[in-house]
C-alpha cells in the first residue's frame, strides 16, 4: 500500500477532526436538552407533590383514631353535665337529650342534623347494638333494659354525641312509644313499622 | 351546683349551650327548698352514676359512697322533696312549689371536683361575701338593700353560715368540726397539699388546726406534678406539627403523670372519704359564683355592675370595695381557671388519659376538628402560668423553688443503691409554696 503524500494526510485528518467536533457538539447538545427535559420532569413531579399535599389538608383524615374521638366525645359531654358549654365563642355540645327509657324500649327525641348511626352501650362497655338514623329522626329501640349509655355518630364514623338513658317509671311518660315489644331491636321514625 | 341549677332553670334539657343561667328565680328559691334539692343532686350520683366506660368504676373512691349516705328515696321523693321544677308557662318569682319530677331529676348530672372550690376560694370570695353578709345583717354601712338581695341574704346565711337541718348529706360541722372554713381547708390541704393564700379569719397567727389533723398523708406533690403535666402537655402542643426535627414529646410520660395524679387524689378518697366534704364545698362556692357571674340583684345594689361581658373578678373586687377586702390579684384566672381544670382533674381521676393513646388528646390539635381537650389545656397553660408566674411554656426555665424542693417529677437516672433509711415521720411543714399568689 503506497504512503499519501503529507498534505492530503493532514487534509483528511481535519476533516475527520472536523467532523468529531460536529458529533461532540451534538452530544453535549442533546445531554443539555435531555438535562433540561429532566428537570423540567422533576419539577413536574415536586408540583404534583404540591397539589396533593394541599388537596389531602383540604380533606384531613383526623389524626386521633376512634378511641380518642370518644375520649374527646366524653370530655365534652362532662363538661356540660357540669354545666360548660365553651368559652371565648367556643360553644361545645357533647350530651344528647336524655332518651327514655320505659319498660325496656329506648326512645329518643329528634337527633342532631350530622347523625347517621346510634350505637347503645351496655354498664361494662359493651356494645349493645348499632342502627343506622339521620339528623332529625325519632328512632326507638326495644328490648334494651341494659343500657347505659348511648353514643350518636356522623356520616364519618365519628361519635359527636352521648346520652345517658332517664328510666321512667311505665306509665308517667306522655311521650307515645307504641312499639310492639321484639325480642330483637330495631329502629324507626317515631312510630311502630 | 347552684350555677348548675340556674342553667336547669332555664335549659332543663342541658343541651342548649346558649342558654342564660337564671340566677333571679333560684336566689328567690326558698333555702328549705335549695337545700333538698342538693339531697336529690346528691342522690343522683355525680361523677359515681357516669359510666365507667368499661374500666373499673373508681369515682369518689367507692361509688357506693353516694348510695349509703343519701336520703332514703322514699323520703327524698315523698315529704322532703325540693319542689323546685320549671312550671309550664315558664319561671315566676318566687317560684311554687312544684310537682315532680325536680330539675335535674334523671339526668347524669355531676358536681365540680374539689379544686374547683379550692381556687374560687382562693379569691377571697367566701372572706367578701362573708363581711357583705355581716354589714347587711347587723346595720346599716351597705346600702339598703332590694327586696331580692334581703332574700339572698337570707338565704346565703340559712345555707352557710348556720348548721344546715339535721341528717341533709350538706350539714358537715358539729362539736368536733364547728367551723366550715376550717373543714374546707383541711380538704384542700389532704387533696393538694397546699393552702389559701390568705388566714383564716379570726385564727391566731400560725395556728393552723386543719394541718395538724390531717397527720402526714397530705398530697404535697401534687403542685410539682401537676405543673409538670402542664409543661409536658404544653411541649407536646408546641411540637404538634414538628413532622422533620427532634420531636421532644413523650405521651407515655404525660399519661404517666395522669396515672401518678390519679392514684394521688384516690388514695385520699378511700373508701368514699372527703366525698361528702367535697359536695359541700363545691356547693358553697358555686353559690357565690352564680352571685357575681352576671349583674344580679346583689351586684346591683352593691353598685358593681360590669355589664353583660363583664368578669366575675371586677364584680368581686368592686364588692370587696364596699367591705374593705381586695380580692386575690390573680383572681380573674382564678375564677376561669376554676371552670377548666375540674373536669380534667376528675378525667385524671377517673383514668381516662392513663394511657398514652388517649394522654395524646391533651395535646393534639392540628387537623383535629374540635380539639376540645387540648383547647382547654392550652388555656389553663395560659391561665395556669399568669395566675402563679411558673414559666411553663418556656422550657429553659425551671423555677428555682422546684429545684429546692427535692427530686424533678421524673428522674434523670436510677438509684445508684438501696435508700437511706427514711426519716421519723413528721407533720408536713406549713405550705409556703402556695399554688397561687394572692
Amino acid at each position: 500500500m503506497a504512503d499519501k503524500p503529507p498534505g492530503e494526510q493532514s487534509a483528511a485528518a481535519t476533516a475527520v477532526n472536523e467532523r468529531l467536533l460536529e458529533l461532540l457538539e451534538q452530544v453535549v447538545a442533546n445531554q443539555a436538552v435531555q438535562a433540561t427535559a429532566n428537570l423540567q420532569d422533576e419539577i413536574a413531579e415536586r408540583l404534583r407533590a404540591a397539589v396533593q399535599y394541599r388537596d389531602s389538608r383540604d380533606h384531613a383524615v383526623s389524626p386521633l383514631g376512634y378511641d380518642q374521638l370518644q375520649i374527646e366525645l366524653r370530655f365534652m359531654a362532662l363538661s356540660n353535665s357540669l354545666g360548660r358549654f365553651g368559652s371565648h365563642g367556643e360553644r361545645d355540645v357533647g350530651l344528647l337529650p336524655a332518651p327514655e327509657l320505659i319498660d325496656g324500649t329506648l326512645s329518643f327525641q329528634p337527633l342532631p342534623p350530622d347523625a347517621a348511626s346510634v350505637i347503645l352501650f351496655r354498664a361494662d362497655g359493651g356494645q349493645l347494638i348499632e342502627i343506622d338514623a339521620a339528623g332529625g329522626e325519632t328512632p326507638f329501640v326495644t328490648d334494651v333494659p341494659d343500657v347505659a349509655w348511648v353514643q350518636v355518630n356522623n356520616i364519618n364514623g365519628d361519635p359527636i354525641r352521648l346520652g345517658f338513658p332517664q328510666r321512667v317509671p311505665a306509665g308517667v311518660s306522655g311521650r307515645p312509644t307504641g312499639a310492639a315489644r321484639r325480642s330483637h331491636t330495631r329502629s324507626g321514625n317515631a312510630g311502630p313499622t | 351546683m347552684f350555677r348548675m341549677l340556674a342553667r336547669l332553670i332555664a335549659d332543663p334539657t342541658l343541651t342548649t349551650s346558649t342558654a342564660v343561667p337564671d340566677a333571679a328565680t333560684l336566689f328567690a328559691t326558698h333555702p328549705i327548698q335549695l337545700s333538698r334539692w342538693l339531697e336529690e343532686a346528691w342522690a343522683g350520683g355525680g361523677v359515681a352514676n357516669w359510666p365507667a366506660f368499661g374500666v373499673q368504676n373508681v369515682a369518689l373512691g367507692d361509688p357506693a359512697v353516694v348510695r349509703r349516705l343519701q336520703l332514703p328515696d322514699g323520703l327524698r321523693n315523698d315529704t322532703l322533696r325540693s319542689g323546685i321544677a320549671v312550671p309550664s308557662g315558664g319561671p315566676v318569682i318566687p317560684p311554687d312549689f312544684e310537682p315532680p319530677p325536680a330539675l335535674g331529676n334523671g339526668l347524669t348530672l355531676a358536681w365540680d371536683h374539689l379544686i374547683y372550690a379550692y381556687l374560687l376560694e382562693s379569691t377571697g370570695i367566701v372572706e367578701i361575701f362573708a363581711e357583705v353578709l355581716r354589714r347587711y345583717l347587723v346595720g346599716e354601712t351597705l346600702d339598703a338593700p332590694s327586696i331580692d338581695t334581703l332574700v339572698w341574704a337570707r338565704a346565703s346565711e340559712e345555707l352557710f353560715f348556720r348548721d344546715p337541718p339535721l341528717f341533709h348529706i350538706g350539714g358537715l360541722t358539729s362539736q368536733l368540726r364547728p367551723d366550715a372554713r376550717a373543714i374546707r381547708r383541711n380538704a384542700y390541704w389532704r387533696m393538694f397539699g397546699s393552702d389559701l393564700p390568705h388566714p383564716l379569719p379570726g385564727a391566731a397567727a400560725g395556728e393552723q388546726p386543719w394541718k395538724r389533723d390531717a397527720g402526714a398523708v397530705a398530697n404535697t406533690r401534687f403542685l410539682e406534678l401537676w405543673t409538670e403535666l402542664l409543661r409536658q402537655v404544653w411541649m407536646g402542643i408546641e411540637n404538634d406539627r414538628n413532622q422533620v426535627g427532634t420531636n421532644p414529646t413523650d405521651p407515655s410520660y404525660v399519661a404517666y403523670l395522669c396515672q401518678t395524679l390519679g392514684e394521688m387524689l384516690r388514695l385520699r378518697r378511700r373508701g368514699g372519704m372527703l366525698a361528702r366534704e367535697e359536695f359541700s364545698a363545691v356547693t358553697a362556692l358555686s353559690w357565690f359564683h352564680l352571685t357575681v357571674e352576671s349583674d344580679t340583684a346583689v351586684v346591683h345594689d352593691l353598685r358593681a355592675t360590669a355589664g353583660g361581658v363583664g368578669n366575675p373578678a371586677d364584680r368581686l373586687a368592686a364588692i370587696g370595695q364596699r367591705v374593705g377586702i381586695a380580692p386575690a390579684r390573680h383572681a380573674r384566672e382564678l375564677f376561669e381557671l376554676a371552670d377548666l381544670v375540674s373536669p380534667v382533674l376528675w378525667f385524671i381521676e377517673l383514668d381516662q388519659f392513663s394511657s398514652p393513646a388517649n394522654a395524646e388528646t391533651l395535646f393534639r390539635i392540628f387537623g383535629v376538628v374540635n380539639p376540645v381537650v387540648a383547647r382547654t389545656m392550652i388555656r389553663i397553660v395560659d391561665l395556669w402560668q399568669s395566675a402563679t408566674g411558673e414559666r411553663i411554656k418556656d422550657s429553659a426555665v425551671r423555677a428555682p423553688q422546684r429545684a429546692a424542693a427535692g427530686t424533678p417529677a421524673q428522674p434523670t437516672r436510677l438509684p445508684a443503691g438501696p435508700a437511706p433509711a427514711p426519716a421519723p415521720a413528721t407533720l408536713s411543714p406549713n405550705g409556703s409554696s402556695s399554688a397561687v399568689r394572692a
